[in-house]
């Protein structure tokens, strides 16, 4: 690799795409769609012709992104260049606005007329996580950028701005069953993760000391991912049945073919291998040294385990079960076919009767769990093992 | 203090030590030298009970170590290896106040003695208390390992292959700094290496080890003198001569005649083998020798030196 290699691109060919998206999306594709009820196909709205002001605000960001994207790259990289981040929500809160705009005057005042979110907006969001993910910068900066924006739409979707998005309207005719399927979509991804880790930490710890017993374990826990869950769930279901048959005080406790035992049962196995696999090699992984000097040094097995295994395992750990959290969240959604509720019964409704923004209402809240549990357990196992 | 006999281990159907009788002085620094297999490490290792021998009995300040609690054996005792072993999530500090705490030292007593052990390896408390293992060099890990051995001030040392790690040029320097500590703080030493050169700068007395059974147990003198059998004379090399002249330093043969021609001066610590080497080199046969405040000393004649080492040398 020669110097010129290492130095920075003269123009930066992210942004730089990025920003001639950006504005090739303003321009030619629509950002909304407007029908004047459920079931008439809609029509397709530009967003200068919707909201002239967020069109221009849109416009400007991503013209600002070009901008810098082609600034030298000292420029580029210098300390004031870091908040540049600001920008980075903008194209998003200038989507938002526009859609409050369009909605309120379009569908304000009809009840059954709605405004949907189209490919614009879509493709604007994806532009903005990319542009997030590109352009460097401090934790500060992007926190006070995330922040700012977060509460921004709050506050607008407080005072009633986002009323008349169809999204809004999906979810008020929904009223307390969003609440109910939201808290069983957590009640399942957590109840599952814990039982998982539970059951991943034991595995783990199993096959450190009993290297006999890993080929068995794991065969069969690698060999469960690869069955579809969809599948498993059903698989569970006979059996499950014919114990509850069997032994009617299992009803009692819930136990029974279809509902939330089969797939909890099924999502917990998923949620075991990635923490048992984890846990395993970071036990196998942990320095004999280290814990021959503990020992020689005069800990005892459980001053050992407590002061020096489980402190260097633990970083390791908590990556398996993020990686468990993110992957059950998905999962869960698929449990609602066997009748355990979840966020998935929108989206299963919504296919069922094509009504997208029904599927966005069990998609949206789906991803936000997904990367809010990636992002707080990633910070924690990260965090931890920085000095490691 | 310590000492074994008759002591036996095995391994299923291997013997890794076979009837070893062995008994160490207080205050000595005994080198355990064998080839890799040769049972050293686990001799080193029945001490402190990370092992119990198969037959045979070991004693520490005349008690049979089987008599003591393990850990409360161990927190007696200190203990050096060879990837050091530091707790990589612990601050250097910590680390070396791992005795100390689980002795249930109170703070400030650990905190006064975990800047005394750090002087005395050479480390800076300030510089290096709040770093991490990660943020060490070789050799400073290395000190550290030492200074936590050190930290509750234990009358023995076990350190197996301790310096291995460490670059050849960063193993001499600890090599001498630690003999320096030794030689101020005198404790009881079980030093396990398989490197000749460092069995011979650091060993007091010097056990050579083949195959689980004792060969030879002498003073590092006696074992290039007379080396006890065709093993040990092959492990300790054709240049025995030379290893011995390495532990002499140049002071021990100095004259105070004032020699009259100028000549090249050498520090009077300098061991002999460094000093033959200048003659050869410099084809003079005479060097002035000065002190650590560079007065001259004394005077080192070629021909004593070879006097010496034919001298001594073995038949």
């Amino acid at each position: 690799m020669t110097e010129d290699d290492l130095r920075p691109a003269r123009i930066d060919p992210v942004l730089g795409i990025l920003s001639l998206a950006g504005i090739a999306s303003a321009l030619f594709v629509p950002f909304y769609q407007f029908a004047a009820n459920r079931i008439v196909a809609g029509t397709d709205l530009a967003l200068l012709a919707s909201s002239p002001p967020a069109f221009t605000l849109l416009l400007a960001t991503w013209a600002a992104v070009g901008v810098f994207a082609c600034l030298p790259p000292a420029a580029r990289t210098s300390v004031p260049a870091q908040w540049v981040w600001l920008l980075v929500p903008v194209p998003v809160l200038a989507a938002c606005w526009g859609a409050a705009q369009v909605s309120s005057t379009l569908a304000g005042s009809d009840p059954v007329a709605r405004v949907t979110l189209s490919t614009g907006v879509w493709v604007t969001v994806l532009g903005t996580a990319v542009a997030g993910i590109s352009l460097r910068s401090v934790a500060v900066v992007r926190t006070l950028a995330a922040v700012g924006a977060l509460a921004a739409l709050a506050a607008a979707a407080g005072a009633g701005a986002f009323d008349a998005l169809s999204l809004a309207r999906e979810a008020r005719n929904l009223g307390p069953a969003f609440g109910a399927e939201f808290t069983q979509h957590l009640v399942l991804t957590g109840g599952a993760v814990g039982t998982g880790t539970g059951l991943g930490l034991a595995l783990g710890v199993a096959g450190h000391r009993w290297p006999s017993w890993r080929l068995g374990g794991f065969l069969s826990l690698n060999f469960l991912q690869t069955i579809p869950s969809l599948a498993l769930f059903g698989l569970l279901i006979l059996p499950l049945a014919w114990l509850s048959t069997q032994f009617p005080w299992l009803r009692d406790w819930g136990i029974k073919g279809i509902g939330a035992t089969p797939a909890l049962i099924a999502l917990s196995l998923y949620a075991a291998l990635p923490v048992a696999r984890n846990t395993l090699t970071t036990l196998d992984q942990m320095p004999q040294a280290v814990l021959d000097a503990g020992r020689g040094m005069g800990m005892s097995g459980p001053q050992l385990g407590w002061l020096v295994v489980v402190p260097l395992a633990w970083p390791a750990v908590l990556e398996g079960v993020r990686i468990a959290t993110v992957q059950t969240v998905g999962n869960a959604v698929v449990a609602a076919l066997i009748g355990a509720g979840g966020l998935g019964v929108f989206i299963f409704q919504g296919l069922g009767q094509t009504a997208m923004d029904l599927v966005l209402l069990g998609t949206l809240p789906v991803v936000a769990l997904a990367l809010a549990a990636d992002f707080v357990l990633g910070a924690a196992s990260g965090g931890r093992r920085a000095h490691l | 203090m310590i000492r074994f006999e008759g002591v036996t281990r095995r391994y299923g159907p291997t013997t890794a030590l076979a009837n070893v009788d062995l008994a160490l002085a207080d205050h000595e620094l005994v080198v355990l030298l064998g080839p890799s297999g040769s049972g050293k490490s686990t001799l080193l290792r029945l001490v402190n009970r990370l092992l119990d021998p198969t037959e045979g009995r070991v004693f520490v300040e005349g008690r049979d170590v089987r008599s003591y609690r393990p850990e409360a054996l161990r927190r007696t005792i200190g203990y050096v290896i060879q990837n050091v072993g530091l707790f990589p999530h612990w601050r250097v500090a910590d680390n070396v106040a791992t005795v100390p705490r689980l002795l249930g030292w109170d703070k400030q007593r650990i905190a006064r003695r975990v800047g005394e052990v750090l002087d005395l390896v050479g480390l800076h408390a300030s510089t290096y208390a709040r770093r991490f293992p990660h943020e060490l060099s070789g050799g400073e890990a290395q000190r550290v390992g030492v200074a936590r051995a050190l930290a509750s001030d234990p009358p023995i040392l076990l350190m197996d292959e301790a310096f291995s790690a460490v670059d050849p040029v960063g193993r001499q320097r600890i090599q001498a700094e630690f003999l320096e500590i030794q030689r101020r703080l005198k404790k009881t030493v079980v030093f396990v290496t398989h490197d000749v050169d460092e069995a011979i700068r650091m060993g007091d007395r010097i056990a050579v080890l083949r195959a689980g059974r004792l060969v030879q147990f002498d003073t590092t003198e006696t074992l290039l003198e007379r080396p006890a059998d065709a093993f040990v004379e092959d492990f300790l090399g054709r240049d025995r001569t030379l290893k011995r002249l390495s532990r002499v330093p140049a002071s021990a043969l100095a004259r105070t005649v004032p020699q009259p021609d100028t000549c090249d001066v050498l520090p009077e610590t300098t061991d002999l083998r460094l000093v033959l080497s200048h003659f050869l080199k410099e084809g003079t046969d005479v060097v002035a020798l000065r002190n650590g405040s560079d007065k001259i000393t004394g005077w080192l004649h070629r021909r004593d030196l070879e006097a010496w080492a034919r001298s001594e040398a073995p038949p």
